[in-house]
């Protein structure tokens, strides 16, 4: 009949039991045992009886009171020469100790003697007694320990005393690896020997302290514990995970499934001694927890539900469940420990981050509507337009105060009078009125001398716009006009209308004005180029005189531009508002002048008048002109000086 | 009263009401004057459209498309003046239509090429190159001004003053800074020794004076611009009392 071997303590078991028959461990897996692949090897089974060290041996003979386990093996699991046979792995540990080979032949730990008392064991001395004797054997143990283990202690513990945690004994190559009981429920999981023998302070050492049962070396280690060590969180918790309880083979943060001869070796817990801190289950010390890097590590070993921990298919711990895997202690990528725990920020990192913070506080935050300020009234512009109007308006409507006429004329005046004295009889003059209406008050009292003087010479008129809305104010200049001189619509002067185009239709009309133009503003019908005053008008230079009436540099320099070529040596005369004159007087004053005369402004347009002597719009309009102008530099004038105050006001408060 | 001398006066009436409700705006932006500003707009963009309607779209390609009528296409000089430019209008039409408004980039590169270029062209011939000219003035005392009549000592000032304005002017458009002083003061001082002791005058000089001459140029072209303005408060104030006195003396009865 086939049997099988229990993994904990090496007893042959039938095939078909659940539980060892010795010890109470679980023999069949409850998990999944895995692929073939998993199934243990036999280099990785434990050895026969046989093989066992002589003091495990002889440790078993101790507590089961069998001296020689059968070392029947199943035929599958006929056992190879261990030495030859073991894994590489194994050959590259050292050897074991002579302190390692147990304690000698017929004694016994006191905990396991404890635990055990139907076993026909030494008795162990009793537990009170603490500071007790010590085995020879064990006595060894912990001086080689201490011996090792300052120069590896962490150097923040140091009021930590050495621990004197019995050092593993490393399975050799020619020792199969088999431990004790103690450390079989105590896997190292690879971790360094320092950090296991940095561990005798932990909790559950301590509550065993006061056990009766406790080693003595334990009940050593336990007293170690800094009663003022802080409470830290454990680093391995999930509140759905089930709890381990902390038993007393200090398992430690392993979660491990303990056998269940194991687990009545536990002794009652003990009340937790006055003056010493409780520390719950699941904590760390504060020497492991300074360890653990701040923020960054997150566990790779989680506990899981029983029934979903992975059963331990090699290896000594074959068969046994929740055995926490190498890899991810040792493969799995963390955090350097050591240095890159921490972001190191920097003072300028550390505002910069606060300046963004800020700013996104202050992005998200909603503006609050600003009560808005109660409107104040503007005064100040109320004053100017009052002293406007009343400057404007009362000589207009109370008829003083009077001021001079000039007595000077301007020089272009002259000049400009030559020209229009100069024009040939006969020949049409051509009038631009190439302004907007709201200008009209002006543009019309300085141009309206000028073709006052036309007609009084008997020149027919034409004119012409490129704006929609110059046909009608040219009507209403020309028909002001031509009313005191009797001169008739489409008689002595026709309206050519509107010349659509801009700056091309200005050079069209002057290559040839009678295919730029198709139809009047208020003709009798038909193209205005049939009137007896337009039939002998086939090109710009056919006209006697271009005028043209603007408020825009832009149009004047246009039609200067333009028109150069084909004006024939016609004078071109400009009437220009007072704000566009310094721009075109360049055209003017040059040796070789683009523009032959210049009319501007109001003083300009009285000085025609009176050269005239036909009193006319601009004359009747001297007086308001002249008070308005007087407001404006007196305003002019106060600014001025509120500004120096106020600058001089400045500089003597600096 | 006849219905002309009516007409007038109701149109004297509704001119004055316009004018009082846009000066309101002196007072602040209030309804009246908006509503004075929207009819103008409204009235103006309408009456551009019936002008356009009367003195180019109509007689120049509707009257000649529906007198010739479909013997226009062999007409070549109709194809040229009134076939191509309806076809040209169709295409700039067709910019309403996001599908084929690329179609009407043609019409609207004609437009923009051929007014670059009269406009390019007139200004070197008639701008740029007789300025350049006028201000590479003679200083010759004895040569007389056209226009203005000036010679001798006063033409010689008055052309080493324009000589003057012109340089600084220019010097003044420079578009360069000091490569490690981008912000640095454009004027800086320099010591001047003169009978009346030591003074500070802005350093570099020529581009100052520059920025003076363009200054004084902006003052006259803003007093004038300020006169004509004035003139135009004056005309509008006569123009209220004349109405007031038509509407006056239209409704009231005559003595």
């Amino acid at each position: 009949m086939a049997e099988i071997r229990c993994p904990m303590c090496s007893t042959l078991n039938q095939a078909d039991a659940a539980s060892c028959k010795l010890c109470g461990a679980r023999l069949k897996p409850t998990g999944r045992l895995g692929t073939p692949s998993e199934e243990p090897g036999p280099e990785m089974r434990l050895p026969a009886t046989g093989e066992l060290p002589p003091w495990l041996a002889r440790l078993r003979k101790d507590v089961t009171g069998r001296g020689q386990v059968p070392a029947e093996v199943p035929p599958e699991e006929t056992p190879e020469p261990p030495s030859e046979e073991s894994p590489d792995w194994l050959g590259g540990l050292r050897p074991a100790d002579s302190e390692e080979e147990g304690p000698p032949e017929g004694e016994v730990p006191d905990w396991l003697a404890e635990a055990a008392p139907a076993a026909p064991a030494t008795p162990a001395e009793p537990a009170e007694q603490g500071e007790g004797p010590v085995p020879d054997w064990l006595v060894r143990i912990r001086a080689k320990a201490q011996a090792d283990t300052p120069a590896e202690e962490p150097a923040d513990t140091p009021s930590a005393p050495a621990p004197t945690v019995e050092p593993t004994p490393p399975p050799t190559a020619a020792q199969p690896p088999a431990s004790p009981p103690e450390l079989a429920a105590e896997p190292t999981l690879g971790l360094p020997d320092w950090l296991l023998a940095a561990r005798p302070d932990e909790a559950p050492r301590k509550a065993e302290a006061e056990t009766p049962g406790e080693p003595s070396w334990l009940k050593e280690a336990g007293l170690d514990s800094s009663p003022e060590l802080p409470h830290v969180q454990a680093l391995i918790f999930e509140g759905d995970a089930p709890r381990t309880p902390v038993s007393d083979a200090d398992v430690g943060p392993i979660s491990v499934e303990v056998p269940d001869w194991m687990t009545e070796l536990k002794a009652p817990p003990a009340p937790p001694p006055e003056g010493r801190p409780n520390l719950a289950p699941a904590t760390l010390p504060a020497w492991l927890e300074a360890m653990r890097p701040v923020d960054t590590f997150r566990s790779v070993v989680e506990i899981e539900p029983e029934d979903d921990q992975t059963v331990e298919a090699a290896g000594p711990l074959a068969g046994l469940r929740g055995v926490l895997l190498a890899e991810p202690v040792m493969a799995m990528p963390r955090t350097p420990t050591a240095g890159g725990g921490r972001l190191e920020v920097t003072e300028r990192q550390f505002a910069q981050a606060e300046l963004l913070h800020r700013l996104v506080e202050e992005e998200q935050r909603e503006a609050k509507p600003r009560p808005q300020a109660r409107p104040r009234p503007p005064l100040l512009r109320w004053l100017v337009s009052v002293v406007l109007f009343v400057a404007a308006a009362v000589p207009t409507f109370a008829g003083g105060p009077a001021f001079p006429l000039p007595r000077l004329q301007p020089r272009e005046l002259d000049v400009l009078a030559s020209i229009v004295d100069g024009a040939p009889a006969g020949q049409p003059i051509l009038l631009v009125f190439d302004y907007e209406a709201g200008y009209a008050g002006e543009l019309e009292a300085v141009a309206s001398p000028l073709i006052d003087h036309l007609l009084g010479r008997g020149l027919p008129l034409a004119t012409l716009s490129t704006r929609p809305t110059g046909p009608p104010l040219a009507e209403r200049l020309v028909a002001q006009v031509a009313a005191r001189h009797g001169a008739v619509r489409n008689q002595d002067f026709v309206h050519l209308g509107y010349l659509s185009g801009g700056p091309t239709a200005v050079q069209l009309f002057a290559a040839a004005p009678t295919q730029a133009v198709f139809r009047g503003y208020l003709g009798p019908g038909g193209s205005p180029w049939l009137q007896p005053m337009l039939l002998n008008v086939h090109s710009l230079s056919d006209f006697g005189l271009v005028v043209v009436l603007t408020t825009g540099t832009e149009i004047a320099r246009t039609w200067t531009e333009q028109t150069q070529p084909w004006l024939g040596g016609r004078p071109l005369v400009m009437v220009l508002s007072a704000g566009a004159e310094p721009l075109v007087r360049p055209y003017y004053e040059a040796l070789q002048p683009k523009v032959q005369g210049i009319l501007s402004g109001l003083p300009a347009a009285v000085s025609y008048e009176l050269r005239l002597g036909q009193p006319g719009p601009a004359e009747s309009r001297w007086n308001a002109f002249g008070l308005g102008l007087t407001a404006v530099e007196v305003f002019l004038i106060a600014g001025l000086l509120y500004g120096a105050a106020a600058w001089l006001l400045r500089g003597s408060r600096r | 009263m006849t219905n002309e001398a009516l007409l007038e006066l109701v149109g004297t009436a509704v001119a004055a009401l316009l004018t009082i409700m846009v000066l309101s705006y002196a007072l602040g932006d209030n309804a009246f004057f908006r509503l004075a500003a929207y009819l103008f707009i409204g009235v103006a963009a309408g009456y551009a459209g019936a002008v356009a309607w009367h003195d180019v779209l109509q007689p120049r390609l509707v009257a000649p498309l529906l007198s010739a009528g479909p013997a226009i296409i062999q007409d070549s000089s109709q194809l040229t003046q009134v076939v191509a430019p309806i076809l040209l209008v169709i295409l700039l039409l067709s910019k309403v239509s996001p599908t084929m408004g690329r179609l009407g980039g043609l019409p609207v590169a004609l437009m923009v090429g051929v007014g670059a270029g009269v406009v390019v062209g007139g200004a070197i011939t008639g701008t740029l190159l007789p300025q350049t000219v006028a201000a590479m003035d003679s200083l010759n005392p004895a040569v007389v001004a056209p226009q203005t009549g000036e010679t001798g000592i006063e033409r010689l000032v008055n052309v080493l003053i324009v000589l003057l304005g012109t340089l600084s002017t220019l010097s003044y458009f420079r578009l360069t800074g000091k490569r490690d002083q981008p912000d640095a003061a454009r004027y800086g001082t320099r010591p001047l020794r003169t009978p009346v002791g030591v003074i500070s005058i802005p350093w570099p000089i020529l581009p100052f004076l520059g920025e003076m001459f363009i200054a004084l140029t902006f003052g006259v072209m803003f007093a004038g611009a300020l006169a004509a303005v004035i003139l135009v408060l004056i005309e509008r104030l006569q123009f209220l009392a004349g109405a007031a006195n038509v509407i006056l003396g239209g409704l009231l009865p005559a003595p």
